[in-house]
């Protein structure tokens, strides 16, 4: 039997002086190519979970496995995972395709090959055009697909979305949902989303887990 | 009238060429309009290279007793720079009792509270996301701090850098304690051709000099836009690792540490004497004459810059018209521009003929000291009383308050707050004003701080020593007032909830 892509297991997670723990023994596989969505109500702990796997917090307890690989203790910029932020959070200072070439520039692309890559992304969350448009200007909807494209540059091992769609109107959510999933699968990138939308997770997830179901029952 | 007007009085009488280009024509002169510059941009490197890590540790992580060290930071910006060039020499070893190595430290010890406050407010807003970001984007934490903190700071970095510049290259009193006769700067020069040799002419066009090289310092820095990063203070980061949190803990207590520790060993010289143990510096009758003098004479000026500077502060921020705005802002800055001993000389000159002959009047000194700090007084309130939503006032309004009744039970709360710290400063400010004090006082009503000066310029151990303990009432009173509002402030913010 191969093992599993991403391989959580057993995850507990707790902010330094609090006693209860945001989550206990957590466990979750994600095969290859594969789009999960975790369902859960909002203060559940998915945010937690997301920034426990690509290594903002550190796990108190458990393991992360990426290709077979041990990350749990790797720092952040060497993990190579990709994440989306609830808010999109794209760099004030920079353009547009400035913004999404960050990812390249940090792993030393040539220039030619950042602005090949930046067309590339821009085409494929339809922004073709918006390279030196300045990031305050974009609408709600115009921000979260650059900050897709801005995760999906540098072809990272594993995305993790987090509630990117929040806080856009119902219409354009099920619209940028249909666009992001034809942009995930088109990337053939794994994925991983956290959304309290059933119908959201359900347009752009291959399979739907909930957030409590992850839990060691107690 | 009393910014201004005094401002005109001592450009125009310098528009004796002649004087001006003495400056340049004379090698003294030159030299000490180098040595003022100099001394001003390494004070100023010094004051970044300590102040920009604690601001960053101070406003961005959260550890056990944060907010008091915080406060403890700030407590050389409110203390008289007479104090502190004092409180340096009495620990600089003997050969370095003056010179430009004391003189710069004084000034980094003086100005680190300013960049802590205004990078520090700016890197508050800075949401965590952009660097976590670019992190998962693979930047290391150097490229991180390269690529996307710096850019997001480097307004405020170089706005703070062009107040300490400008601060450095006009303190008056830790000039005169530290810098000795071998170095003197431009602001001890004014004073010494303005009291000393009477050359008024020579002294105008000093201060030209120093409002033009402060003038084009705050033209280079000055940067209107900033990238809007977030209107409230984020949440300071707890540290993950205990390690992690207790070294912040050790650093930013080793710097409050250092910020007391001139205020302690001054204290420790006033109540020692070659025979020992002594509180006789204390007790001297003059002491606290002069104290009192200074009381009144500080509690009358915040009066004063609370009423100018309210009045301005609330026309700039009731304004709707942009122009109008830039303008108060401007003219209330003048006293920033304009140094304290220029402001006095401006004052010497505009107010001594009749109608408005004023000299050796009570009213002159608290005057000239609420012109000083009236920037400050705007500069707290202002922004204050522009984020008062104007939903809250349209709600009042619609619920029957008359617009007397809308701002006192609206505005009022919301700014008591800000009118407490603003008057803390003012008092503080008075208390210590040291360069135009110099110019202005008259027998009758000298001062602390002009009594220091004077026990300063005499010889002697005693005399020496009760000019440490008039310090040390001076650096004690204002750490009070300072602690005062800081301890009142919740009672207050209490009584303002609305």
């Amino acid at each position: 039997m191969t093992s599993p892509f991403l391989e959580i297991s057993q995850l507990s997670f707790r902010v330094p002086g609090n006693v209860l723990p945001i989550f206990d023994q957590l466990s979750l596989d994600v095969a290859e190519r594969e789009i999960v969505a975790i369902l859960g109500p909002s203060g559940s702990g998915k945010s937690s979970l997301l920034r426990t796997v690509c290594g903002l917090h550190s796990p108190s307890n458990g393991s992360i496995t990426l290709r077979g690989t041990d990350i749990t203790n790797s720092a952040p910029h060497q993990r190579n995972i990709g994440m989306v932020f609830q808010g999109t959070f794209l760099f004030p200072h920079l353009t547009v395709g400035e913004n999404i070439a960050y990812g390249l520039k940090m792993k030393q692309f040539s220039k030619e090959s950042q602005k090949q890559r930046v067309d590339e992304m821009l085409n494929l969350v339809h922004l073709a055009n918006f390279a030196d448009r300045d990031v305050s200007h974009l609408s709600g909807g115009e921000a979260a697909r650059v900050a897709i494209a801005r995760a999906l540059a540098p072809s990272p091992q594993i995305l993790l979305l987090d509630e990117p769609l929040t806080g856009l109107d119902e219409h354009l959510r099920v619209d940028l949902a249909k666009d992001l999933r034809e942009a995930l699968t088109a990337s053939h990138i794994t994925s991983i989303l956290v959304t309290h939308d059933r119908n959201e997770a359900a347009i752009i997830a291959d399979r739907i887990v909930r957030f409590a179901d992850l839990l060691l029952p107690t | 009238m009393f910014v201004l007007w005094p401002t005109l009085v001592v450009l125009s009488k310098s528009i004796d060429r002649a004087s001006l280009f003495h400056v340049l024509s004379n090698s003294q002169l030159r030299q000490m309009l180098w040595f003022t510059t100099w001394q001003a941009v390494l004070s100023t490197i010094g004051t970044l290279a300590i102040g920009l890590p604690a601001a960053l540790v101070l406003s961005r992580y959260s550890f056990k007793s944060r907010q008091m060290i915080r406060a403890l930071t700030f407590v050389p910006f409110v203390l008289p720079t007479i104090v502190v060039g004092i409180a340096f020499a009495s620990l600089a070893p003997t050969h370095y009792k003056s010179g430009p190595l004391p003189l710069i430290f004084a000034h980094i010890y003086l100005n680190i509270a300013v960049v802590v406050r205004i990078v520090g407010n700016r890197w508050e807003k800075l949401p965590t996301a952009f660097n976590e970001s670019a992190s998962l984007l693979g930047a290391r934490p150097f490229t991180n701090f390269r690529t996307i903190t710096f850019p997001l700071l480097r307004n405020s970095i170089i706005g703070a850098s062009g107040i300490v510049f400008v601060f450095c290259f006009s303190t008056y009193g830790a000039a005169r304690v530290l810098a000795g006769p071998r170095f003197p700067t431009i602001e001890t020069e004014i004073y010494r051709y303005a009291f000393y040799i009477g050359n008024m002419p020579q002294a105008s066009a000093l201060v030209v000099w120093q409002l033009l090289v402060i003038l084009l310092v705050l033209a280079l820095t000055y940067r209107q836009k900033n990238i809007f990063l977030s209107q409230r203070t984020l949440t300071p980061l707890s540290c993950e690792r205990r390690n992690k949190r207790l070294a912040y803990f050790v650093c930013s207590s080793l710097v409050a540490l250092v910020t007391l520790l001139p205020i302690v060993i001054l204290f420790f010289s006033s109540v020692h004497s070659t025979q020992g143990f002594t509180l006789s510096h204390w007790q001297a009758g003059e002491l606290w004459t002069s104290f009192l003098t200074s009381l009144s004479i500080a509690l009358v000026s915040t009066l004063l810059a609370l009423f100018f500077g309210c009045s301005s502060a609330f026309a700039i921020a009731y304004s709707t018209q942009v122009k109008y705005q830039r303008m108060m802002q401007s003219l209330t800055s003048l006293p920033i521009v304009i140094s304290a001993v220029a402001l006095g000389l401006g004052y010497l000159l505009a107010f001594r003929s009749s109608p408005m002959n004023w000299r050796g009047s009570f009213w002159l000194l608290p005057i000239a000291h609420s012109a000083v700090a009236l920037p400050f007084v705007v500069r707290i309130i202002t922004p204050a009383a522009q984020e008062i939503q104007p939903e809250l006032r349209e709600n009042a309004l619609l619920l029957g308050a008359n617009p007397w009744k809308v701002w006192t039970s609206i505005d009022l709360p919301c700014l008591l707050r800000p009118i407490a710290v603003a008057a803390s400063f003012a008092f503080s400010i008075s208390l210590g004003e040291f360069g135009a004090s110099s110019l202005l006082t008259r027998n009758g009503h000298q001062t602390l701080s002009m009594r220091i000066g004077q026990l300063l310029s005499r010889p002697g151990e005693l005399l020496q020593k009760q000019a440490i303990a008039s310090s040390c009432l001076l650096a004690f009173s204002c750490i009070a007032i300072a602690l005062t509002v800081e301890y009142a402030m919740p009672l207050i913010r209490h009584k303002g909830k609305l």
